[in-house]
């Protein structure tokens, strides 16, 4: 893995986190993407601008 | 950060990736264009939660973020025509490129909206 790589890996971690960090990471070490693995990337982008800025939903109270 | 923004083109960086193939080389670009455009969008998300952003810049954000998804929409349908053997490499990198540069607008945009001074 090149030293680029790296750091595009190493800045995502900062910068959103260590799923983010994670997903690359799977991305850039796949030798071979299936179909599967096209549909997964593509559908990420299929996420309407709406979903990401809705309020988040309060976590149901504990249970006592 | 400015090392996201000021990336080598994505593509110029599987120059240096060795023996790996086109279709694998699109992958890893188009792949870390959604997680990295993902990621900027989570955060855009945070910020508008957070009451900071304008109605403006919402659309103009909105704008940006739907530009980016018909670039991927292409990219996705250009992807399909060469795993077919129906397309050659020229469409394939030129969709790369359209794509790389509608993420890198996206990006530069939440950025600059979300770290501009009070």
């Amino acid at each position: 893995m090149n030293i680029g790589i790296i750091e595009i890996i190493a800045s995502a971690l900062i910068k959103y986190g260590p799923a983010a960090a994670k997903a690359l990471y799977e991305i850039f070490t796949k030798p071979a993407p299936t179909d599967a693995d096209w549909n997964k990337v593509f559908d990420l982008a299929e996420k309407s601008y709406e979903d990401y800025v809705k309020p988040v939903e309060p976590a149901p109270p504990a249970p006592v | 950060m400015k090392m996201l923004q000021s990336l080598v083109p994505l593509i110029a960086l599987m120059i240096f990736t060795g023996c790996a193939t086109l279709e694998t080389n699109a992958y890893r670009i188009i792949g870390s264009a959604a997680v990295l455009v993902d990621g900027a969008m989570n955060g855009w998300g945070d910020y508008v939660r957070a009451g900071k952003a304008s109605a403006t810049e919402e659309t103009q954000v909105k704008a940006t973020y739907e530009k980016y998804q018909v670039a991927m929409r292409a990219a996705r349908a250009v992807v399909g025509q060469y795993r077919a053997g129906a397309s050659d490499g020229d469409a394939l990198n030129q969709a790369l490129d359209i794509l790389d540069a509608s993420k890198n607008q996206l990006i530069t945009l939440i950025t600059a909206l979300t770290h501009k001074s009070p």
